[in-house]
């Protein structure tokens, strides 16, 4: 418990390379399969943005809660939360309740989701533009509140 | 033999609205890997040479590297290959982003398209299913409207989809395709042919599973991979600057051309330089699939619009090429040039070609239509840009590129059409490049850089180039010597990243050689080649292009860079009095490539040697 840590994204430096979907895919299914990776980039090319959407392991998740086979549990030392595959009947209740989309249904209609590679994500391990970082929870407030002055600060000249 | 888990071919009639799914023999992988290589052999075999660029005979086809889509980086790349209408000859555009990893995930190598529909289609395309849809509402959208019909009206935001816009079917022969808004498949007019078929676009959807060979090779290239390009110099100017860092690159050495080729060297550049478009402009980078380069950028022009870009050929084409040197002009009009599918090479060069000789007299007010044609005139630019793409006065001249605009008008004024076979000439002035020069001079598809793409004559060391090519001048880009040498081994390297499919932009420098490309293919395919297998391969890509060009009547006179280059010396800057004349190296590149000095026809002993016919 005392060393969580989550998948902090920044999406101001995301290219919108999909290199995270292909690493994902390819260490979790052996193959690059774009439409079962756990994470993807959403892309809106007139505006520029690149946002990659993958599970945020909620503390209080939805998709467990509604579960009707009690197929999804969450590892109270690592924080993931876990689908068990032989339990899943399939009825996609999670991909529905999920308020983000971090469940990906597969073409045969099983669910998945972002499982932090064991500890060590690859998405993050991979990121060209460090866009996605795998941080300890005890860091990343003041982190991210740097980043969000950072124009003011700049304004200010500090 | 270790089979490729690549080679399935969907062939279109557009005229039947017949369509059938046939692999591509295995044996043909293996001599010519797939991308580009497989594109020109199709096309080759398809064809008698007799047939017009513009008639439903031609075919036109689109088709992935045999790495794309794979977890190689960079591995984007998709190409679209037909007889071209600019050249005459054989033609294709090559482009990045996303549209060619999802045409593999589709499970297609290749789309041969031929005929023409009666009315306006676009394909659809998701995985086994394919429709030939109306275009009817869609014929005289521009990309970008296109792009967003089509998402809307099959109610999916991430088809890929690869249009045209109103160049593409008024048949402008500087037309283009565009994917993912602003990414071309530029040059040879490959949006032209798109056009005469009546096919608006192609839009792709794809569920399949790429194959790896071995998931523990694959992740060990992406970790050499992020290493290499730490000490890499093109990752370090492009991953900051993007190509706009290429002004200062080519200013510097003062071959950056201004005003049709009359000048090339701006005392000052840094109006137009990387790290005014950075600082200015660029709001983030951007990248294509799986790449760690990310040499794009997402740029805002205030009040006019914003988009993914900027490239440095359309700065230079669109900038000091007419006259301008100002960065809102540039990015208007590079961004009006997305939306007609105008190529902006193609463009910018056309314009600086009618500027320049309306200025010289020899066309009439009249014949401009009265129009203040001058240098730098910022107002007409769009103006010209739209007249091209809907072909309406003098842009219907204009729509048919430099050299077949000087051919209309007569009074000798190809002497200002700067071009190679009809295609026009990048913003490197080869005067002060002897190497790109000859580059321009022999490539298959004319005057093009990325044929060759012979960076190494700047970038590598004297040591090095004695070690490939047995000559240290070979890197001396203001020598003669060793230049035949160094473009046949650079044009037969850049053929292997465009049949795999991967960006010249990691192969540019950092995985250049073919035993480097080769731990790319042997990790996602199994199959392994040494170096001379490779640069076999890449030699016999670049033959059966040459084949189909000779088919087409091409020869030696062909392989010609403008009299101008040779007459008229640089006027200023770093460069200064320097001409081209590439005589003695066309001769030693014909005999590096086998091919016979007159007619520049490869020897049948050279033909026998790559199995071909």
């Amino acid at each position: 418990m005392t060393n969580k840590s989550i998948l902090v994204i920044d999406v101001e430096k995301c290219t919108g390379c999909r290199l995270c979907e292909t690493v994902c895919s390819l260490d979790h299914e052996g193959v690059v399969a774009p439409k079962e990776t756990r994470i993807s980039v959403i892309k809106k090319e007139e505006t520029g943005a690149d946002i990659p959407v993958v599970c945020q392991q909620c503390e209080r998740p939805l998709c467990m809660e509604v579960c009707p086979s009690l197929a999804i549990s969450r590892d109270e030392r690592t924080g993931t939360v876990n689908i068990d595959e032989s339990r899943c009947i399939g009825c996609s209740m999670c991909f529905m309740a999920c308020p983000i989309g971090g469940i990906t249904i597969t073409k045969e209609k099983k669910m998945k989701k972002c499982d932090l590679c064991g500890g060590k994500p690859l998405c993050a391990d991979h990121c060209p533009t460090k866009a996605i970082e795998f941080l300890p929870v005890t860091k990343v407030t003041e982190q991210k509140r740097r980043k969000g002055i950072r124009k003011m600060l700049t304004l200010l000249n500090y | 033999m270790k089979r490729f888990a690549y080679g399935k071919v969907l062939y279109i009639d557009l005229t039947t609205g017949e369509y059938e799914v046939k692999p591509i023999e295995q044996e043909e992988i293996k001599r010519y890997l797939g991308g580009r290589g497989l594109n020109g052999k199709l096309l080759y075999d398809l064809i008698s040479g007799k047939e017009d660029p513009l008639s439903p005979e031609n075919p036109l086809i689109f088709g992935v590297g045999l790495l794309t889509g794979t977890p190689i980086p960079s591995s984007s790349r998709y190409t679209v290959t037909s007889l071209s209408p600019l050249t005459g000859g054989f033609g294709d555009g090559n482009s990045g982003g996303f549209f060619g990893p999802e045409m593999r995930f589709a499970g297609y190598s290749h789309i041969v398209i031929t005929g023409r529909a009666k009315k306006p289609v676009y394909l659809y395309i998701e995985d086994d299913k394919v429709e030939i849809k109306s275009a009817v509402h869609l014929w005289g959208k521009d990309t970008w409207e296109t792009d967003a019909l089509i998402k809307e009206e099959m109610g999916d935001s991430e088809l890929q989809i690869a249009c045209i816009g109103p160049a593409g079917e008024n048949m402008a022969k500087i037309a283009c395709i565009i994917n993912n808004l602003t990414r071309a498949i530029g040059r040879s007019g490959m949006g032209a042919v798109m056009g005469s078929k009546n096919l608006k676009a192609v839009a792709i959807r794809g569920s399949g599973k790429v194959r790896v060979a071995s998931k523990e090779k694959v992740f060990k290239v992406l970790k050499d991979f992020r290493e290499l390009i730490k000490s890499d110099m093109s990752f370090k100017l492009f991953s900051k600057y993007g190509t706009p860092g290429l002004v200062d690159v080519y200013n510097s050495r003062g071959v950056f051309p201004v005003k049709n080729f009359q000048e090339s060297w701006l005392p000052d550049a840094e109006s137009i330089s990387g790290e005014v478009f950075i600082k200015k402009y660029a709001k983030k980078a951007k990248a294509c699939y799986n790449c760690m380069v990310h040499c794009s950028h997402f740029y805002e022009l205030k009040d006019s619009h914003k988009e993914e870009g900027l490239e440095f050929e359309s700065i230079g084409a669109l900038g000091p090429r007419i006259g301008i040197t100002d960065y809102p002009t540039i990015l208007k009009a590079n961004h009006l040039c997305n939306r007609y599918g105008l190529d902006t090479i193609g463009a910018g060069d056309v314009i600086g070609f009618i500027t320049e000789v309306f200025e010289r007299g020899f066309v009439s007010k009249e014949e401009v239509e009265g129009l203040d044609l001058c240098w730098g005139n910022s107002e007409l630019v769009p103006v010209l840009l739209k007249k091209i793409s809907h072909r309406e006065g003098i842009g219907d001249l204009l729509a048919e590129g430099s050299y077949r605009a000087a051919l209309k008008i007569g009074r000798n004024t190809e002497y200002y059409a700067m071009h190679v076979k009809g295609q026009a000439i990048i913003s490197a002035d080869p005067r002060g490049l002897r190497g790109w020069g000859l580059g321009y001079a022999v490539a298959s598809r004319g005057a093009d850089h990325l044929r060759a793409y012979p960076v190494v004559e700047y970038c590598f060391t004297p040591e090095k180039a004695e070690e490939i090519w047995g000559i240290r001048e070979a890197v001396d880009r203001t020598a003669y010597a060793g230049k035949g040498k160094l473009v046949k081994w650079c044009e037969d390297v850049r053929a292997l990243a465009d049949s795999l499919g991967i960006c010249k932009f990691i192969t540019r420098t950092a995985y250049l050689l073919p035993q480097q490309l080769n731990q790319l293919i042997e990790a996602i395919t199994g199959v392994s080649f040494n170096a001379d297998e490779l640069m076999k391969i890449g030699e016999r890509i670049n033959n059966t292009e040459k084949l189909i060009n000779i088919r087409r009547g091409f020869s030696r006179k062909d392989d010609a860079l403008p009299e101008r280059l040779k007459k008229e010396p640089i006027p200023e800057g770093p460069s200064a009095g320097m001409t081209i004349d590439i005589t003695d190296i066309l001769n030693e590149y014909y005999q590096e490539r086998g091919w016979d000095l007159k007619t520049s026809h490869p020897t049948p002993q050279k033909l026998a040697e790559l199995g071909l016919k």
